[in-house]
């Protein structure tokens, strides 16, 4: 698929002053299976699902501790998001070593932007193909910040990324006030897990197997729950009626497609390349197939 | 027995030069600066109920030479955190303006993020650290104080990184001097206040006046309490010298 | 246009036939789609103002900024990609504490812009590099130079102004900032009426929310920079809307 001559390069800007590379890159993002996260004014959540390359195999890892006090869900490609880590972890580490005490999180996804934007405006390399969602806590309270291959990133109230997010943020969107003024961990985690199963397809359910959740906050250090506590978590929620899924697409259908009606004059996604493979099985789902996005 | 070696004495000052930072000789490691130059003796800090105070001389001694007579040696980092040193001065300097460059960092990110005196301390701990690591040692130590989280902090720092926190402290001569007369202060009254603790910081310059050639009478107060940090004006208290006459032996 | 399908447009390390390097000038097409911002250089100091276009409203308010403090008395606004100006604003702090480190003093604003613009322009000069897609506004204010205003293009070209704006309402708001008596008038006075100009050039069909974001060094600020207090940003805020109210009964009268 062909598009035209100023996709190939992030250093080459197209007519209409657009970094086509950089556009695609985010498409990368919403390979990945989706990532929810909210805060109230103590905590910070975030939950994922988690994808399998097959019923041999175990679930893929979306949510990864950087510090004490942060930790992020990723979607998109997770060996991008590997060295992004890295890079955090060893960030907050240096911060703790010559300052003992916690990394600022605003100063933290300001270095890491800083670092993304490089790959974003050379020609060797490319950008990260992997958007994350942070949360955190630090001396201004919790934060959740939206972090875009593009080298963005936007502190949030409540944000999705991913495969299907925009279910998500609709919920999110919705249900604003309730979740900011939620008065306990449990019901913002609620609030996480009915956003997220807005963006499971209709023959899936939220199960422990496939859902991460991870909490930070006031005294509360980053902790990622899987398994059994999360059994408990969704026990609430699964027996609430689901919102009304969106009508499937006939035929086959790329989960970008299925998405992002808020970007409708973006390009269509590219041919999937080495970065973005995607495996479609045949009833037209990602979810099952082997994807390197996470 | 051997010689005392005191790192933060002005004794130091006699051990002979190893070697300059320019010339290494051959099969000899390669050395840095190994003595101060023109430096600040003892400060004191003492921790009272609500906040802390810091006292220091402002003499600058360029050997025995008294060569500068009011040079601060306490600096107000911010309104929670103060610092004061004792050691050579241009190092100090320099680590001032570390500071100050650092400020400037936490200023402009505008996130109400900044000092406090724990942080200060631990960053100081891996300057110095770091630089005697690599056998160039900036010649300071350090008593950082502050309100962190609202509680007194007091925090000293050697110049080979050995970092310690303690309600009351002295650096060099004062170590001998005036560290035993604070905690005997100090344990005849634990629960002190602002001004039982300034009158022991200026007493413990009094007693090292007396005893040290390199201080002076002229000194300088800072104090933290919840209500901010004040670097106070250099004041001068009067020596009392009756008793010089009872000395026998050095005339 | 006619640069494209030439060849010639796709690098930034070629000049076309006609001795344009087209890649600089789509590099400033990013900027046109940013939203607008507008720097005026008053009596006293130096005022911004940005339009924050609101994209979802799971954003933060404090999100998105687009006014940074670059040193105690120096400041920078952008249009074009925020990513882009975020490293830019990291790279005017460190020239700008660079300088103090070598020469005890603030840097000077002309010679803070002279380094900036080079780094931008070292970017239009080699094929494995893009242009940086942002128009960046610095101003600041001291004792020896008084108030003072840049504008730097993707090009890497700086122009001192009285007043500049770059964004997608350029044109209309350059227009109004030319109706203003700057030299004459305060940084309060300026204020409301950047303001004004703001709101009056957002374009509430096509992007309808934003949010007006503003900074000021100047006397009053004390030679800070800063953002413009709540208070004031307040009233620059009311001023304006009723000013537009105003001018549109006038219109229709």
């Amino acid at each position: 698929m062909f598009r035209n001559q100023y996709d190939n390069d992030v250093t080459v800007w197209s007519p209409q002053g657009r970094l086509h590379q950089i556009e695609y890159a985010m498409e990368a993002v919403k390979q990945g299976s989706a990532v929810v996260g909210m805060k109230n004014a103590t905590h910070a959540v975030v939950a994922a699902v988690k994808r399998t390359p097959s019923e041999l195999a175990s679930y893929q890892k979306k949510i990864f501790a950087i510090d004490e006090h942060c930790g992020v869900g990723i979607a998109g490609l997770t060996a991008d998001a590997r060295n992004i880590n890295n890079f955090l972890q060893t960030e907050c580490l240096n911060h703790r070593y010559a300052f003992s005490r916690p990394m600022p999180l605003n100063r933290l996804v300001g270095t890491l932007g800083n670092k993304m934007q490089v790959t974003t405006q050379q020609e060797s390399g490319r950008p990260y193909g992997v958007g994350l969602l942070m949360i955190g806590f630090d001396h201004k309270g919790p934060h959740l910040i939206q972090i875009d291959p593009s080298a963005n990133h936007y502190e949030c109230k409540g944000m999705s990324i991913g495969a299907r997010s925009q279910s998500a943020r609709t919920y999110l969107e919705k249900h604003l006030d309730e979740y900011l003024g939620a008065q306990s961990v449990e019901d913002l985690v609620r609030h996480a897990l009915r956003a997220l199963r807005d963006t499971l397809a209709n023959d899936q359910e939220l199960s422990s197997k496939l859902i991460s959740v991870a909490v930070v906050g006031k005294d509360h250090p980053f902790q990622v729950y899987d398994d059994e506590v999360v059994q408990e978590l969704i026990s609430v929620v699964v027996k609430e009626p689901r919102a009304a899924v969106r009508p499937a697409q006939s035929g086959f259908a790329l989960d970008a497609d299925l998405m992002e009606d808020d970007d409708t004059n973006r390009p269509p996604p590219p041919e999937p390349g080495v970065s973005v493979a995607t495996a479609v099985d045949q009833h037209g789902r990602t979810e099952a197939g082997y994807s390197p996005s996470g | 027995m051997a010689k005392r070696y005191d790192i933060n004495s002005a004794l130091l000052r006699d051990l002979p030069l190893i070697n300059g930072s320019h010339s290494s000789a051959v099969g000899q490691p390669k050395a840095h600066t190994q003595s101060p130059s023109v430096s600040g003796t003892a400060v004191i800090g003492v921790a009272f109920k609500g906040g802390i105070v810091l006292a220091a001389d402002t003499v600058g001694s360029y050997g025995t030479l008294c060569k500068l007579r009011t040079i601060p040696r306490l600096l107000r980092v911010n309104k929670s955190t103060v610092l004061a040193m004792s050691g050579d001065y241009a190092d100090f300097q320099y680590i001032e303006q570390l500071i100050a460059k650092k400020t400037m960092q936490d200023f402009c990110s505008d996130d109400g993020y900044e000092w406090t005196p724990k942080s200060l301390h631990s960053w100081l701990t891996r300057i110095l650290y770091n630089a005697r690591s690599k056998f160039d040692p900036l010649w300071n130590s350090y008593v950082v104080g502050g309100l962190e989280d609202g509680v007194p902090y007091l925090g000293g720092l050697t110049m080979l990184g050995i970092s310690y926190t303690a309600p009351y402290m002295a650096t060099g001569f004062g170590r001998f001097i005036a560290q035993p007369f604070l905690a005997d202060q100090l344990e005849k009254n634990p629960e002190m206040d602002e001004a039982a603790a300034r009158e022991v910081a200026i007493h413990s310059l009094r007693l090292l006046y007396y005893r040290n050639r390199e201080s002076s009478n002229k000194y300088q107060l800072t104090v933290v309490t919840k209500d901010g940090s004040v670097l106070e004006p250099i004041k001068e208290f009067e020596g009392v010298w009756d008793t010089a006459l009872m000395i026998r032996g050095y005339d | 246009m006619s640069s494209i399908g030439t060849g010639y447009d796709l690098s930034v390390s070629q000049f076309s036939p006609d001795g344009r390097v087209f890649q600089v000038e789509y590099a400033s097409k990013a900027v046109e789609n940013s939203g607008t911002v507008v720097g005026i250089v008053g009596k006293d100091g130096v005022v911004f103002a940005s339009e924050k276009l609101v994209t979802t409203k799971l954003h933060e308010a404090s999100a998105n900024r687009r006014i940074w403090r670059i040193d105690a008395n120096i400041g920078m606004a952008a249009a074009g990609l925020i990513a882009d100006a975020r490293k830019l604003v990291e790279i005017a702090r460190k020239e700008a504490s660079s300088y103090r480190n070598q020469y005890g003093v603030t840097i000077p604003v002309k010679e803070l812009v002279k380094r900036v613009a080079g780094y931008m322009h070292a970017y239009t000069l080699y094929s494995n590099v893009r242009p940086f897609g942002i128009n960046c506004l610095i101003g600041g204010y001291d004792a020896i130079h008084g108030p003072e205003l840049y504008m730097l293009e993707p090009s890497g070209v700086s122009w001192g102004y009285f007043g500049c704006t770059a964004g997608k309402a350029q044109q209309a708001a350059k227009t109004e900032i030319e109706k203003l008596k700057m030299a004459e008038m305060t940084c309060e006075e300026i204020a409301r009426r950047a303001a004004k100009i703001i709101y009056g050039v957002h374009d509430q069909v096509k992007d309808k929310e934003f949010i007006l974001e503003m900074g000021w060094v100047c006397e009053q600020s004390g030679g800070v920079f800063e953002d413009l207090p709540k208070a004031m940003l307040d009233d620059a805020e009311s001023y304006a809307k009723k000013a537009l109210e105003e001018d549109e009964d006038t219109e229709m009268a």
